[in-house]
């Protein structure tokens, strides 16, 4: 009992220097009004996404049979659909899947497109050479269409489209982090740790790799925004969610053909696309301010 | 070089009580908390101290030159009869460059890559300079070249015509202007004794070696031929031997130019080699004021002695080097009273409760410590 | 004369020439000279002061010894083994014995990771420690080079230059080495804090009777931790003698020359002394001149010194220059 009360304590003071950093970058972001806004506002939508089953009046998928096309009211504050279901429900449960869609997509191409551009970076060569070319391929096809292709090969529904962006989107992470990594390659802490006897594989992950999450970070969060208006793109196209699911942008599709009878159901919706994004380009930007040189206090 | 300092000088640069400090998330960093500083005219006064003590504060804030979340929250900077701290940012313009020139430590960071060194020398000169004269000289001289090869009576008679206008020249063209003030880069880059000057003026930053890049700078510098010439660890980034060249040649053309040096710098060889007076400065404030020669033979204050200790001597041979205890305090948490009380083997109970002036103990040598009152 | 048994270093003949690519294909345009045939001995415990200005290839020298720029010629023997030509997990052996410490103490840091992981890295490497082990080890080095215990799960921006440098220190002291390349080690920090961190060097290299090759250019802080002091000039070693010697008498040009342009604090002795202004500037490595790589600049060149290079000869008892001049 007393090792592990022991290893416990240990293990937060560990962190201890982390979270100090931590608490720094928060009070430099708070500076900034913009990022303030954009942070309340995505963490509305994610509370949203997390507690739907208790903040939405309805279930996604529910149908009230007299209530289709009713303009926004009390009971149904943004509005039915032609099936009767309540919009204001359907977008907070669209907000789980697109925030998820979201972090999954940016969540495995920023993994995958770190490993590989650590060790294309830091080895060179002809490992370099050959993983870039790889990547060259995948950055040849206008990201739009490639994922379409893979959507529609793999068939239309979310976790395929899921797939089909992140293969569309790892690349240029490779990219961004084979570039942090040519630069940290360089530098002096790199030559001390080949000094002490070092592999290479200790020196990609233990070294390159830590130093490569501010950049990374920054991307991420940007992206974040763009995944989400992308994968609701690709919905309304109809390479995504299916006919009837509470997604944003099968929504917007469901909405198109009565906006002129039922405006609400496509707008709040593309509201919910817009806002969203909208936050999480503020905080992105942000945090591409707050992040480098200022750290060097 | 020896300035006869029995003869009150005139003083150029008047500092009073300034205080320049920096609001960051830690706290309030008192970078310079209330200094004093005289320059007179045409002496080279050296400004030492270690990291952290605020000398290039010292600088940055005489040029008004300081960034949020710096502030010069106090004080008074007077030079030749104006206070810098009360001027507008136009007026200021005019002064930096012109009046108060600066070069600055890393002379590759410092300098414009993408210009040659010519654009960059005949930009100040425009800036400052009223180059009409220079260019109407110009014409005649040319016109009186073209004349030696081919005589010409229309070419006498424009050339009598040009030199009646001398007195009042008329307006240039830009073109004329720019002319006229690479011909004066030229000038002052042949004063600062850059070998082939000519071709200087027409190549970028990076062809040059690290030497004579700070050389352009120098040339840049001093070419409206400024009263005031501030040197921010100007020969730090170069080699010794390099460094002796610049040290030489600033020694040469001081008179030359007829500029006052401020040289700041934390190497006390630098300031033995060509400084008549020298102020030493620790933790934002300025404890030690004299000539060169009183503050090696003498110093006064513990905290120049232990530099002058820790330095490891050419002659003689001690084994260990006699060190200061402790390290330079936090800037936003200074100690109570004498700043450097708690590394200071004289310390007195008094040192602690109360901050010593700066006061003149002999001749022309300031100190601010307890132990002398 | 060599006691095999009293050196611990002997470098034969070290020559690096790094080649300058130029063009799409990357052909070959010329090398930079930067180590241009160096040999010396190193004795056990005691200091070689390597100084020169920049571009002489001092630095070069201090990463060839330990192979972390692989030499282009020349022979490296380590306690009377060749490592010249070892592979990886041989030298990995060896990278044991020999530790270095870089002159910017906050490059050479990890930025995101904490001092006690940064001085517990060498121990974890070669499986000297774990957990409880390794924690007490790297207290016991951070206590020995003047830190204490809550510096521990620190990141190093949170240090002073001469503390990191501390703790560099500490690092290269983990694996218990004999030899330690020092390369600027105080030339990046302030007078006082250079002055503990020499005087911590030299108690270490008592205690632990360490060797040191102190590269610098500073020919003060030289002379106060060397026994034999090498001067180097564009790639080779101009001139080499006991500490004492060398300051008595520089019998090279270029030797005369960088001691009389060094600043030293005494306005009285400096004023007085006679200065030797070198003219130009130090030339570049690419295409270093002819014979005698000084004569371009000394004041006492002769005709054969564009010629022929001299050689690194006795010219009095353990003093050694390249020159004609004493001939």
């Amino acid at each position: 009992m007393n090792t592990r009360k022991n290893f416990l304590n240990s293990w937060i003071k560990d962190l201890e220097p982390q979270w100090r950093e931590f608490k720094f970058t928060i009070y430099l972001l708070r500076q900034s009004p913009l990022v303030v806004a954009g942070f309340i506002i995505i963490s509305i939508f994610i509370i949203a996404a997390i507690f739907a089953p208790w903040i939405a009046p309805y279930g996604p998928e529910e149908r009230i049979w007299n209530e289709q096309m009713q303009s926004p009211s009390l009971k149904h504050l943004f509005g039915t659909d032609e099936n009767g279901g309540d919009i204001f429900s359907r977008v907070i449960w669209g907000a789980r899947i697109d925030l998820l869609i979201a972090l999954a997509v940016v969540g495995s191409a920023a993994l995958i497109g770190s490993v590989i551009g650590s060790i294309s970076g830091y080895m060179g060569g002809k490992i370099d050479e050959a993983l870039m070319r790889v990547t060259d391929v995948f950055l040849a096809f206008p990201g739009l269409i490639l994922a379409m292709a893979i959507a529609a090969a793999l068939g239309r529904n979310l976790i395929n489209l899921t797939i089909a962006l992140i293969v569309v989107w790892w690349p240029s992470y490779a990219r961004l982090i084979r570039g942090v990594a040519l630069s940290e390659r360089e530098k002096l802490y790199v030559e001390a740790a080949k000094a002490i006897g070092a592999k290479n594989a200790r020196i990609v992950f233990r070294h390159i790799l830590p130093n490569v999450i501010y950049p990374l970070l920054v991307n991420a969060t940007l992206d974040l925004g763009s995944v989400i208006l992308t994968a609701a793109g690709l919905s309304f196209i109809g390479f995504g969610a299916g006919a009837g699911i509470a997604e944003w942008g099968r929504m917007i599709s469901d909405g198109r053909n009565y906006l002129f009878q039922a405006p609400w159901m496509a707008t709040f919706p593309g509201l919910a696309i817009l806002l969203s994004s909208l936050a999480l380009n503020l905080v992105g930007d942000g945090l591409r301010d707050v992040l480098d040189p200022r750290l060097r206090r | 070089m020896e300035v006869n300092l029995s003869e009150l000088p005139e003083t150029l640069l008047k500092i009073r009580n300034l205080k320049t400090y920096f609001f960051t998330y830690a706290g309030v960093v008192k970078a310079l908390d209330g200094i004093n500083l005289d320059v007179y005219k045409g002496e080279t006064m050296g400004l030492v101290g270690e990291t952290g003590c605020g000398k290039s504060v010292t600088s940055l804030s005489i040029l008004r030159l300081i960034q949020p979340p710096g502030k010069i929250v106090e004080g008074e900077i007077w030079f030749k009869e104006k206070d810098l701290l009360k001027l507008t940012d136009e007026e200021m313009r005019k002064i930096r460059g012109k009046e108060i020139a600066m070069v600055f430590q890393d002379p590759a960071t410092y300098i414009n890559p993408v210009l040659t060194v010519g654009d960059q020398i005949a930009e100040v000169i425009m800036l400052h300079q009223d180059l009409k004269k220079d260019v109407l000289e110009m014409k005649i001289e040319e016109l009186t070249k073209r004349l030696e090869e081919k005589q010409n009576e229309k070419l006498k008679d424009k050339i009598e015509e040009l030199k009646k206008a001398l007195n009042n020249p008329p307006a240039p063209t830009k073109r004329e202007t720019k002319k006229a003030a690479y011909k004066k880069a030229v000038e002052v880059l042949r004063l600062v004794k850059m070998p082939y000057p000519e071709k200087v003026v027409t190549q970028y930053p990076h062809e040059l070696s690290g030497g004579m890049r700070q050389r352009a700078m120098i040339a840049m510098a001093l070419s409206c031929k400024p009263d005031l010439f501030i040197a921010d660890e100007a020969t730090t980034a170069l080699d010794v031997t390099i460094q002796a060249q610049i040290l030489n040649l600033l020694n040469e053309i001081k008179k030359e130019v007829e500029t006052s040096i401020l040289i700041i710098t934390h190497d006390l060889g630098i300031v033995a080699e060509i400084c008549d007076r020298v102020a030493v400065m620790y933790a934002g404030l300025i404890i030690e004021e004299a000539e060169t020669l009183s503050l090696f033979k003498n110093p006064l204050h513990p905290y120049t002695k232990g530099l002058l200790n820790a330095i490891p001597k050419l002659h003689g041979n001690p084994s260990r080097l006699k060190t200061i205890s402790g390290s330079v305090p936090n800037l936003i948490n200074l100690p109570s009273g004498c700043r450097f009380h708690p590394r200071c083997e004289y310390a007195m109970d008094i040192c602690q409760k109360q901050e010593p002036k700066l006061i003149e103990v002999e001749k022309n040598h300031k100190v601010s410590c307890h132990l002398y009152r | 004369m060599i006691n095999s048994d009293n050196v611990i270093l002997e470098v034969k003949d070290l020559r690096k020439l790094f080649p300058i690519k130029e063009g799409v294909l990357g052909k070959i345009k010329g090398y930079v000279y930067a180590v241009d045939g160096v040999s010396f001995n190193l004795k056990k415990g005691e200091t070689l002061g390597l100084v020169g200005e920049s571009g002489c290839g001092k630095t070069t020298v201090g990463r060839c010894v330990l192979r972390l720029i692989e030499p282009t010629e020349g022979e490296i023997i380590f306690n009377g083994v060749n490592i010249t030509n070892l592979s990886f997990s041989e030298m990995r052996k060896f990278r044991r014995e020999m530790q270095i410490v870089f002159q910017d103490p906050y490059a050479s840091l990890n930025p995101r990771w904490t001092i006690k992981n940064i001085i517990g890295e060498p121990l974890l490497i070669h499986g000297l420690a774990k957990k409880r082990e390794l924690h007490e080890k790297v207290l016991e080095l951070l206590l020995k080079v003047g830190l204490s215990e809550d510096h521990l799960n620190r990141f190093p921006h949170e240090f002073s230059g001469g503390q990191r440098q501390r703790i560099c220190i500490a690092k290269a002291l983990a694996l218990k080495p004999k030899f330690i390349v020092l390369d600027e080690p105080t030339s990046s920090l302030d007078v006082s804090v250079q002055a503990q961190i020499l005087n911590l060097l030299m108690d270490l290299q008592q205690e632990l009777k360490l060797t040191y090759l102190f590269i610098s250019h500073n020919l003060s802080v030289i002379k106060h931790v060397s026994n034999r002091i090498a001067v180097m000039y564009l790639g080779k070693i101009v001139e080499l003698a006991e500490k004492e010697d060398l300051f008595a008498n520089q019998i090279h040009p270029y030797t005369k020359a960088l001691f009389s342009a060094i600043p030293i604090p005494d306005p009285e002795l400096t004023r007085k002394r006679n200065k030797i202004i070198l003219k130009g500037d130090v030339p570049s490595p690419i295409n270093p001149p002819s014979g005698c790589r000084f004569h371009p600049r000394c004041e006492y060149a002769m005709d054969i010194c564009q010629k022929q290079e001299p050689k690194l000869i006795e010219v009095e008892k353990n003093h050694f220059a390249a020159c004609f001049l004493p001939a």
